[in-house]
This record gives C-alpha cells, sequence and structure tokens, in this order.
C-alpha cells in the first residue's frame, strides 16, 4: 500500500470511537458531580 | 527553596536545553520549519498539548478549581467535536496543499492582500499573548521566592529562544514531549501528596462529599446564560467555534500537524488531544479540588497573595488585620469540625451536617471577605473587590504556588516549579517558531525578498525566532506595569479567531467567494466583534459567544460582496 493510499484510507470509525469517548466522558462527569453535591 | 530544588529546576533547565539544541540539523528551511514532515503523530499530539497547555493553565485552573470547582471542564467539551471537524475539512487541505502557514492557502485561494491580513493579525495577537504566557508565571514566582521579575522572566524566556533557535521545530516538538511529562509527572505528585495530607479518618469519597457540599464538584451546569462561560453549552457550542479557529487557523496549532509524517498521522495527532485533553483538564481541576480539601483540613493563609498582605502588615490598619486573622482562626476550627462531623455521616444524619459545613463555611469566607476589603481600602488595589468563586480574585493564581511552597517535601518543590517552567517554555517555543514561520514565509519571502536561497530564509528564520523571542520578554515586562491594559489588548487578539475561522469557512463553503469579498469580509468581522465585546449592551457576554458571532459576520459580508464584485479566475 503507497503513502497515499494510507493517507486517503478513511477515518469514519476512529471519529465515531472519538465522539462515544467524549459523551460517555460527560455521562461519568454528570454522574460524578450528582454522587457527590447530592 | 532549597538546595535539591534548585538542583532539580536547574537540572531541567539544562537537560531541556541540550535535548533542543541536539536536535539543530542542517535540513535546510523545510527541516527547521516543518521537520520535513517527517514526525509521529504521538509526539506531534503531545506537542500540540503542550503548546495549548501554559503555565496559566497549570497554575491559575488549579486555582479556579479551587475557588470555583470543576465547572472550568466545560470550556473544552467543544474540541473533540472541532478535532473531527478540522480532521475532515481543514486539515487535509493544508496537508496536501504543502503550505508552511495556514495562511498561505488563503492567497492560494483568494489573494495576497487576504493572505497577508490574516498573517498580520496572527503575528499581533501572538506576540502580546506570548508575553502574557510568560509574565504570568513570572510575577507569581517573583513575589512567592522573591526572585528579581526581570531575571525570572529571562529564566523562562532565555533557554526558549535558545533551543527554539538552534533546534527549531524539532526542538520544539521533542523538547515538548518531555515537558509534557514533566507537567503530568507534576499534577500526579500534586494529588498524592495532597491526598496523603487528608486526615486519617476521612476516605477519599467522604472527603468528595465534603467538596460537593461546598460546591466544588459541579462539573456539568446545564442552564443556557450567554453571560457564562463555564456551562454546557457554551463549551459545547461557543467553545466548538473557539477550538476550531485555534486549531485550524491559528499557525502556532497549525504548524504542529503540518509536521507529521503523513496526512492520516496528522489527523492522528488532533484526535489524540480530543481523547486526552479532558482527562488531563480534569487532573489539572481535581489538584484544585484536592486543595481545596487539604485546606479544609489543614489551616490556610487568609490570604495567599503575600504582596498585598505585606503590604497591610506594614501599614497602620495592621492591628484590624490581625483581629481579622485571629478571628479566622477561630472560624477555621469551627468549620474542621463542621467537614469532620459531614465527612462521617450517614444517611440523614448528612443533611444537617451539610447545613452546618455551609454555615461555617460561610463565616470563614466573610472574613476573608473583610480581609479583601481592608487590602482594597490599604493598598488601593480595586482588583480586591473581585471574586472568582468564593475566593478574592487576586488569590487564585497563589493557592498553588502557595501549597507547592509551604507544604511539599524538598525535591517534590522543584519538580513542581520545574513543571511550571516546563508549562510555560513549551507554550512559548511553539508560538515562537509559529511566529517566526509567519513572518519568513507570509512577509519576508512573500513580500519583501522572494527569490533568495535556502541558507538565506535559514538565518532569516533564525533571526526571526530570536526578534519574537526578544518582544515576547519585553512584552512580558511591560505587561507587568501595564495590567489591565495589556488585558484588553489580549482580549481584542482573542477576538480575531472568530472571524479568521469565518474567512476559511467562507473558503471552503462558498465556491464563488472571491478575494476581495474575504478581505472586507474578514475587517467587518474583526470591526463587529470587537465593537460587540466593548459596547455597554454586549459587554456581557461570554467571549466564547464572539467566536461563532465573527464567522457569521464574515460568511454574511464575504457572500454579498463576493456577489456585487467580479468573480475570481478559476485557481
Amino acid at each position: 500500500m503507497s503513502q497515499s493510499d494510507a493517507d486517503d484510507r478513511p477515518m469514519g470509525r476512529t471519529y465515531a470511537l472519538v465522539i462515544l469517548c467524549h459523551v460517555t466522558v460527560i455521562a461519568i462527569l454528570w454522574w460524578v458531580g450528582r454522587t457527590f453535591s447530592a | 527553596m532549597r538546595l535539591l530544588d534548585w538542583l532539580v529546576v536547574a537540572g531541567y533547565l539544562l537537560w531541556i536545553v541540550y535535548d533542543g539544541i541536539k536536535r539543530s540539523k542542517s535540513e535546510g528551511v523545510e527541516g527547521y520549519l516543518l521537520a520535513n514532515r517527517s514526525l509521529p503523530w504521538w509526539a506531534v499530539g503531545l506537542s500540540v498539548m503542550a503548546t495549548q497547555l501554559s503555565a496559566i493553565t497549570l497554575v491559575g485552573t488549579t486555582g479556579q478549581a479551587y475557588a470555583d470547582g470543576m465547572r472550568f471542564v466545560q470550556f473544552y467539551f467543544g474540541l473533540p467535536f472541532a478535532m473531527v471537524l478540522l480532521s475532515v475539512t481543514l486539515v487535509p487541505f493544508f496537508y496536501r496543499s504543502g503550505v508552511y502557514t495556514a495562511y498561505e492557502y488563503l492567497e492560494r485561494r483568494f489573494d495576497v492582500k487576504t493572505r497577508t491580513l490574516a498573517s498580520l493579525l496572527f503575528l499581533f495577537g501572538r506576540s502580546m499573548s506570548t508575553g502574557a504566557i510568560i509574565s504570568a508565571p513570572a510575577v507569581i514566582l517573583s513575589i512567592i521566592f522573591h526572585w528579581n521579575l526581570t531575571l525570572t522572566i529571562l529564566a523562562i524566556g532565555g533557554p526558549t529562544i535558545i533551543y527554539t533557535m538552534i533546534g527549531g521545530v524539532q526542538a520544539v516538538t521533542w523538547t515538548d514531549v518531555k515537558q509534557m511529562g514533566i507537567v503530568v509527572g507534576g499534577l500526579v505528585c500534586a494529588v498524592i501528596a495532597l491526598i496523603l495530607g487528608l486526615p486519617d479518618d476521612v476516605g477519599i469519597g467522604q472527603a468528595l462529599h465534603v467538596a460537593g457540599a461546598a460546591g466544588r464538584m459541579n462539573p456539568i451546569d446545564f442552564h443556557f446564560d450567554v453571560r457564562q462561560t463555564y456551562t454546557f453549552w457554551s463549551g459545547v457550542i461557543g467553545g466548538l467555534f473557539l477550538h476550531l479557529s485555534y486549531f485550524g487557523c491559528d499557525q502556532s496549532q497549525v504548524q504542529r500537524y503540518l509536521t507529521a509524517k503523513s496526512l492520516n498521522q496528522a489527523r492522528h495527532s488532533l484526535l489524540m488531544s480530543a481523547f486526552v485533553k479532558i482527562p488531563l483538564q480534569v487532573l489539572v481541576l481535581m489538584v484544585g479540588v484536592f486543595m481545596f480539601l487539604f485546606y479544609v483540613f489543614n489551616r490556610p493563609p487568609m490570604l495567599f497573595n503575600t504582596e498585598y498582605k505585606d503590604r497591610v502588615a506594614q501599614s497602620a490598619r495592621a492591628a484590624d488585620y490581625q483581629a481579622l486573622e485571629n478571628d479566622f482562626a477561630q472560624a477555621y476550627d469551627k468549620r474542621r469540625a463542621a467537614a469532620t462531623a459531614l465527612a462521617q455521616a450517614e444517611g440523614t444524619e448528612r443533611d444537617t451536617a451539610r447545613t452546618a459545613f455551609k454555615t461555617a463555611t460561610a463565616d470563614m469566607q466573610a472574613i476573608r471577605g473583610r480581609a479583601a476589603s481592608l487590602v482594597k481600602d490599604v493598598t488601593g488595589s480595586a482588583i480586591y473587590g473581585e471574586k472568582t468563586g468564593d475566593t478574592p480574585k487576586p488569590d487564585v493564581n497563589y493557592v498553588f504556588p502557595t501549597f507547592v511552597t509551604t507544604r511539599l517535601p524538598q525535591g517534590l518543590v522543584g519538580l513542581i516549579i520545574a513543571a511550571i517552567f516546563a508549562a510555560a517554555m513549551s507554550a512559548t517555543a511553539g508560538e515562537l517558531s509559529a511566529t517566526a514561520t509567519a513572518t519568513v514565509m507570509d512577509v519576508y519571502k512573500r513580500l519583501l525578498r522572494t527569490n533568495e536561497s535556502d541558507a538565506h530564509y535559514l538565518i532569516v528564520s533564525r533571526i526571526a525566532v530570536a526578534f519574537w523571542g526578544i518582544v515576547a520578554c519585553i512584552v512580558a515586562h511591560v505587561a507587568v506595569q501595564l495590567g489591565s491594559l495589556i488585558e484588553v489588548v489580549n482580549r481584542i487578539g482573542s477576538i480575531f479567531y472568530g472571524s479568521l475561522l469565518g474567512v476559511f469557512v467562507l473558503a471552503l463553503t462558498f465556491k464563488r467567494a472571491n478575494g476581495h469579498g474575504a478581505f472586507i469580509g474578514l475587517l467587518s468581522g474583526i470591526v463587529f466583534v470587537v465593537f460587540f465585546a466593548f459596547a455597554p449592551a454586549t459587554r456581557g457576554v461570554s467571549y466564547l459567544w464572539h467566536n461563532p458571532i465573527g464567522v457569521i459576520v464574515v460568511m454574511v459580508v464575504g457572500v454579498i460582496v463576493s456577489l456585487l464584485t467580479k468573480p475570481q479566475a478559476a485557481r
């Protein structure tokens, strides 16, 4: 596989993983706030 | 600081300068400014984060969490979305077009006047902010340790100029990697020391309930209020535009990922930041929350900023201040007892214990407020009338350095001071390299000397690094005297961001857009946002919202002017 093929490889799954992890982190932070502020 | 601490700090400075200088290779101007596009994604990703994380983050954000809790983390909620959007849109454009600067792309798409204006805006904004990056920790360290301010500025700026000038972007990136290690290591050590400082009969979970009762465990706020910077919606929407602008249009970040060895490696470096930035910020904020808890169970100073405290102690009202100190000591003892009761309370007892703790905290803060008023009266310093959370504003940046210097063991103090130096130097180095690149590529090579040899541009690049380094040190020194004026200059610099992003959005989304539309749109965006930021009716709107407003104004004006003027020849 050439360098440009590697460059153009779709990264849709990586992007989805980033967003999923981000939403999970927000959910954890929300839970932490709720647990210790209540 | 004791001998071991001095040795740690001196060892750090020598190691970083040596490591930076040894990266010097005679590879021509592309090697010097872009590392011949050869760096691995993880090193570039760490460099991206190191450039963004300055000593202001390390000292100011821990103090912010001490005073106001974890709400600051919401500022970064738009960042992962921005990184994904940039990886899909601007990063491939920049990388494939082989540009040195983000603004070079604007000439290829529009014309030279738009490129020059964007580059000059960047140079103006960044030269001011680099001065602030150096001056903020220098002022704090000089007050805490009674160091000479000029020498402190030179201790931060001097080594950074030397290794950036000699080693170029290779030195910047590889020293950034090590400096990030020192910063994270220092933060982890601080958290461990703070946890060990809690009483034996109070567990971490119990302590966090105490922090929650004092409003420090509040990472998410879903209220929509454009005047508030740290809410979920300001972070997601305003923060998205700010981070799109910063990582997409600011040369100090664009240059980082242009050094990656392939397009996907450039994307991965940004996505690494998207994964790591928020957990890293949580670590920084947790240092602040645990500092708050440490000072719940260990007596804090009534005021942390020793400069003001000393001036009051030498004034005619020293006796009033001493009386407040006595009241504060009694109020602290009551609050400590209330905190211990709350930590150990179970079930329904917890509500009663929480109310008692809140009352004791309010009593203590009331005395601190009276002390702040006294300082304001004696010194005439109006800023002592302002607060961050429940803490006097000028105290916020002194909480972490006070904890480090008065409570940590020998050696660890040196490590944390080295971490503060590392954060300041890594951010400064990235800015120097970027301002030099924009100066040489967008101004010198494009407008002044277009046909010189590679060796000539390499020498000019090194001179440009030294020039901007000296400017940053001078601005840092002047910033201390100018005080709030430099804040205004910095504020103006930061409000260019949305308009700059607007030009890039116009370039990518509106095919009919031409150079006149982009140039007039950019100017209109800046004028409108400056007016919006300082007009009495809209001054209260959080600066995060300036970015989407700038984008909209540039787009609207850019589209109208483009439609009213001659179409541009295909490029």
